[in-house]
């Protein structure tokens, strides 16, 4: 039998995961506290004076307009959508339980590029109208995708299987004695949606309306496209047009505050420590089978909200695509990029994921400056994480053209991303009950032992779905790869915005459609994972 | 060290933000007997608990391993080398392993055929032979926590410390999962410390009861003795439900059976009928609970007390019924 080691000491704060955790959150916190030190610090001149008088208002007042529209939008779609998948029965729910996620593996960008020749006059929903009705294009009004509500129209397509995810998963989990309780008070239907159910998934649903709208602030490519002028669209032109980086990181500033503005909103909706079930004999309601006209009315509409979403969109491309010959261009070498970095930057974001996550159980500090670090990366807009690399590069003298600059890159994916990765790796260890590490201490496990023999075993449950998120989330992503990309290094992204902004859409729509074909079958995969975990607790 | 040997708790304290949820404890638990600790929520038992196991340093005072100092304010031997088996009330087993692996997790030091014969040895000894494959998600409530008693106990421990071990069962599953742990738990010999705040579950299952409220132990004795001699209203309340009377109230032939003193507090079989009895008191309500029948009993307008009785019959309201008093079950409150 092992003597006890008498001389053995503990030191909670002075441990090497805090030490490990802390270097995580340097690297993903860094290029975030570059852009607005830069920002804060650096005068922006007359340059900065000019922009103050002549753009910040409108920026500002675009962007939160654009904000404010697609956050309807996206309630709009989602929440009637979660609601009928999750707890009614009527034709075709199935399907559209894990087909209402595939938006997600379409950018609003390419949503932007489809849309604007689809509801082009030429294009071939107003073709239809003219053709219907017999009317001359002079003879009507119809609504123009290049505005704030057209972008608000494409950001919400895209952007609204957050939280449609968020609120499905919250009408799931809803009690069955809570709902029963309040059915037998005299609860109708429509009672039971709007004061029982709604309001206990509320901080659910206003966590994926964050996450979407942080999206929204930080899009560059579609709002670029669709010529809405707001904040991203103003940084990238400073810096780009006007060769101003001190004021794009003025600008940058006010972006992230609209950022962190909407987390604090999240908070405050939430209420006071969000609501819980408190039932002991939990139990998952079970689906209400709607008559047939409201099942088929249901049925209709979430044909309609894919259709809008995706559907249209991507049939539109394929179209273009088939029209005009697939052979636009040589998508071999973007295609290879755009993989490359991916892989590379989900990689890196996994491995920093992981370790906060697994720091974060360790002890408070860990928890506190993984999660701050991480929410910090992923609230700063890849435009705005891609000026601080910028800074550190020419402080360092890297070359903007050579390979350390395909390093920062992957550096600014995994900054930008890993707290996304990090959710479903917590989600993993929340399912095992708290008390694993001290058993595991209890039968002589060290550190790392614990580490090696129960934290990342536990935490690879959730790695296939986090793995997932990444490699999507970076594919996609557009604004830091195009400021950051060495020369003649495109990827898929790059490529779709550059002919896209050249008028040559036909040439964009094979891009775009590899970036969405790429990410589908991840989604997919992923649409049908959430899905078998929901029925799987459902029937436990 | 030998396996077999007390570990102590003297004077610890524990605080937290500055409030002590454990205050000055002494307790010693005795190889080869269960020492249950009986409390209510946030009595400070299971910080108690987590002191012993070392998975907190103490404050002030000291935990001993036989005459060996683990615990003082200077000194601190981490849980993972105090070789101190946990079971916990939600079972913690690991998910991503099956019974037998997870039997084996703290036997890494024996080579890997050695300790699949350990582990379905143990699997064995619980019960659970047939269940080594099974993962945890796969596995019952009462299983899952036999495997994990079959774990602690594998690891060869010098003491078994239980939080609210039985609490996550189901009624019928918790008397016979009980019966199994507790069984192989005191055939090895070793310390056991049981956390509990169910009365009848300590009384049950342990060799002395400490009994804790808001950090202090009350009173560490046999259960008998705790029960029929406690040193408070507190430790007395702690076993087992009392009903308070004035002594005016009481018949007179019972007045003088029992110490002088203004208020007593009765337990339900102080009271019994007794057709020999020296008093005759009317039944103002009863009801069969299974196998007892408790009846409620009118001492004056005001008091009634309450009697527990066997039988196929229940009393009606009104029906006068012969009762005698037995004082051992009678508490002068103090």
């Amino acid at each position: 039998m092992q003597a006890i080691k008498a001389s053995s000491f503990h030191l909670p704060r002075l441990n090497p995961v805090a030490l490990i955790t802390l270097a995580a959150a340097g690297l993903i916190g860094a290029p975030v506290a570059i852009a607005i030190f830069t920002g804060v610090i650096g005068g922006g001149g007359d340059a900065w004076l000019h922009i103050v008088s002549t753009q910040l208002l409108g920026y500002t007042t675009t962007t939160l307009a654009v904000i404010g529209l697609t956050a309807a939008l996206i309630l709009l779609f989602a929440v009637p959508t979660a609601w009928f998948v999750s707890l009614n029965e009527f034709p075709g729910r199935g399907f559209f339980e894990w087909a209402l996620i595939l938006p997600l593996a379409a950018p609003g960008y390419v949503l932007a590029y489809a849309w604007a020749d689809a509801a082009d006059v030429a294009g071939p929903i107003q073709s239809l109208l003219r053709d219907v009705t017999g009317l001359s294009a002079r003879d009507y009004w119809f609504p123009s995708v290049y505005s704030i509500p057209g972008l608000s129209f494409v950001m919400a397509s895209a952007l609204f299987p957050y939280a449609y995810l968020t609120a499905r998963a919250a009408f799931s989990n809803l009690s069955l004695c809570t709902m029963e309780a309040a059915r037998s008070l005299g609860a109708s239907p429509r009672r039971l949606f709007l004061q029982v159910a709604l309001p206990a998934a509320r901080p659910a649903i206003f966590a994926g309306l964050a996450l979407a709208l942080m999206e929204t602030a930080a899009d560059y490519g579609a709002a670029s496209y669709l010529g809405v002028q707001t904040l991203s669209v103003g940084i990238f032109r400073a810096w780009h047009s006007f060769s101003e980086p001190a004021v794009a990181a003025r600008l940058a500033v006010l972006l992230i505050l609209i950022a962190f503005g909407l987390q604090f909103i999240e908070r405050i909706a939430r209420g006071r420590g969000g609501i819980q079930q408190t039932a002991t004999r939990w139990r998952t309601p079970r689906r209400q089978k709607l008559g047939p006209v409201a099942g088929w009315g249901v049925a209709i509409g979430c044909t309609l909200v894919l259709m809008l979403s995706f559907v249209i969109p991507v049939t539109r491309l394929i179209w273009v695509s088939a029209e005009t010959g697939l052979g636009q261009g040589q998508m071999v070498r973007p295609f290879l990029n755009s993989l490359t970095l991916a892989l590379a930057g989900s990689a890196v974001a996994f491995i920093l994921a992981l370790t906060i996550t697994i720091g974060a159980r360790q002890n408070r500090f860990s928890q506190f400056i993984g999660r701050f670090a991480a929410g910090a990366g992923y609230a700063a807009p890849g435009i705005v994480l891609a000026l601080g690399a910028l800074f550190i590069l020419s402080w360092t003298g890297f070359s903007v053209a050579g390979p350390a600059a395909l390093i920062f890159l992957v550096w600014i994916y995994a900054s930008r991303f890993t707290a996304a990765g990090a959710e479903p790796l917590n989600a993993a260890f929340s399912r095992a009950p708290a008390s694993l590490g001290n058993a595991a201490r209890s039968l002589g496990a060290s550190r790392f032992q614990r580490l090696v023999r129960v934290d990342l075993p536990v935490a690879m449950s959730g790695a296939s779905a986090a793995a997932i998120i990444l490699f999507v989330e970076t594919l996609k992503e557009l604004p830091a790869t195009l400021m950051l990309r060495p020369f003649n290094w495109d990827t898929l992204a790059v490529q779709a915005f550059a002919y896209a902004s050249d008028e040559r859409l036909a040439a964009a729509t094979l891009p775009s459609l590899l970036i969405t074909a790429a990410g589908l079958g991840p989604v997919v995969l992923l649409s049908l994972q959430l899905t078998r975990a929901g029925q799987s607790r459902a029937a436990g | 060290m030998s396996k077999l040997q007390p570990i102590h708790a003297r004077g610890v304290t524990r605080r937290y933000d500055g409030r002590a949820v454990v205050r000055n404890a002494s307790l010693t638990l005795q190889p080869g007997k269960i020492t249950a600790l009986l409390g209510q929520s946030g009595a400070g038992k299971s910080t108690l608990l987590r002191l012993f196991a070392g998975l907190e340093p103490v404050d002030s005072g000291e935990i001993l391993h036989g005459d060996v100092p683990v615990s003082t304010i200077s000194k601190h031997v981490p849980a993972e080398d105090r070789q101190i088996g946990l079971i916990f009330q939600d079972f913690a087993l690991f998910p991503h392993l099956n019974a037998i692996d997870n039997v084996g997790f703290g036997l890494v030091r024996q080579n890997k055929d050695k300790r699949r014969e350990t582990a379905r040895h143990w699997l064995d000894r619980l019960g659970l032979s047939h269940r080594a494959k099974a993962y945890p998600h796969e596995l019952s409530g009462g299983e899952q926590q036999r495997v994990s008693i079959a774990r602690a106990l594998a690891a060869q421990p010098v003491a078994i410390l239980m939080d609210e071990p039985f609490s996550g069962l189901d009624v019928t599953l918790k008397s016979e999962v009980r019966h199994t742990a507790l069984a192989a738990v005191a055939e090895a010999g070793i310390p056991a410390l049981l956390v509990t705040h169910d009365a009848s579950e300590a009384m049950r299952a342990a060799d002395r009861i400490a009994v804790m409220s808001e950090g202090v132990i009350l009173q560490e004795e046999t259960p008998e003795k705790l029960y029929l001699e406690p040193v408070s209203m507190a430790v007395a309340r702690a076993l087992g439900p009392l009903r308070s009377v004035r002594r005016d109230a009481l018949p007179k032939k019972w007045q003088e059976k029992v110490p002088p003193a203004e208020n007593y507090c009765l337990r339900p079989e102080a009271v019994r009928l007794d057709p020999a009895g020296d008093a005759m008191l009317e039944v103002v309500a009863a009801q069969r609970t299974s196998s007892l029948i408790e009846i409620e009993l009118k001492l004056t307008e005001t008091e009634t007390i309450h009697a527990l009785a066997l039988g196929p019959f229940t009393p009606g309201r009104g029906d006068k019924l012969a009762v005698s008093l037995a004082p051992e079950f009678v508490f002068a409150a103090r």
